[in-house]
């Protein structure tokens, strides 16, 4: 997952109308999340790639 | 004395000429391979992503209510009954999903379909223009040929 993706899926659920049920696939299974919950989710896993990234630059360093 | 010095090093000026067209040729020939590979790849997606399209449509002509049989992995299945065809459930990346109406989703893969179209047709566009370029190569490398035999001679 890149952070390319993630945005775009930022941007996409943003324009979702509202009432429409989302869910969040685990890998085995599919959690139904709030819209409030998957943009949570999303900007987790934003900030996971951020962090791999400045690790990844120190390493380098 | 000098001029059989010259005639070797142009002789060797040559041949590494033509071993640069060699591995020019291959880079290429590898370049083709490698972009046949993804358009197999987005051929299979794109066959993919339209029977996707006629299984909904299929689902919906059926009707609320009706029995199916879903595939769980390769060797087992169940018997479902569709709870609302209408309701279509797409994933739209990074491990979300979202349920849209059967229209928003028939119309969210035929987009995903044409973008697929659309790269195909820029990875066939940069074969052709390998294949240009390998033609030119080709044509270098005759062209050194047959000088090197007019020396000989």
């Amino acid at each position: 997952m890149d952070k390319k993706t993630i945005e775009t899926t930022l941007k996409w659920l943003e324009t979702l109308p509202s009432g429409r049920r989302l869910f969040f696939n685990t890998g085995v299974l599919m959690i139904e999340v709030t819209k409030e919950e998957a943009i949570e989710k999303l900007k987790e896993l934003l900030k996971e790639i951020e962090e791999m990234e400045k690790q990844e630059g120190k390493d380098e360093k | 004395m000098a001029e059989q010095k010259e005639q070797k090093e142009q002789k060797q000026e040559k041949k590494l000429s033509i071993e640069e067209l060699n591995k020019a040729l291959k880079g290429y020939i590898a370049q083709i391979e490698a972009l046949r590979a993804e358009i197999a790849v987005i051929n299979e997606t794109i066959t993919e992503y339209r029977n996707i399209i006629k299984t909904l449509a299929a689902l919906k002509q059926l009707g609320k209510g009706k029995n199916i049989i879903i595939p769980v992995g390769s060797i087992a299945a169940i018997e479902a009954k569709i709870e609302d065809p209408e309701k279509v459930i797409i994933t739209i990346g990074s491990g979300i999903s979202a349920e849209l109406k059967y229209d928003e989703a028939v119309a969210q893969i035929a987009t995903q379909i044409a973008a697929l179209e659309a790269l195909r047709q820029t990875l066939e566009e940069a074969i052709a223009e390998a294949y240009i370029q390998i033609e030119a190569i080709l044509q270098k490398t005759r062209e050194l040929g047959q000088e090197e035999g007019k020396q000989q001679k």
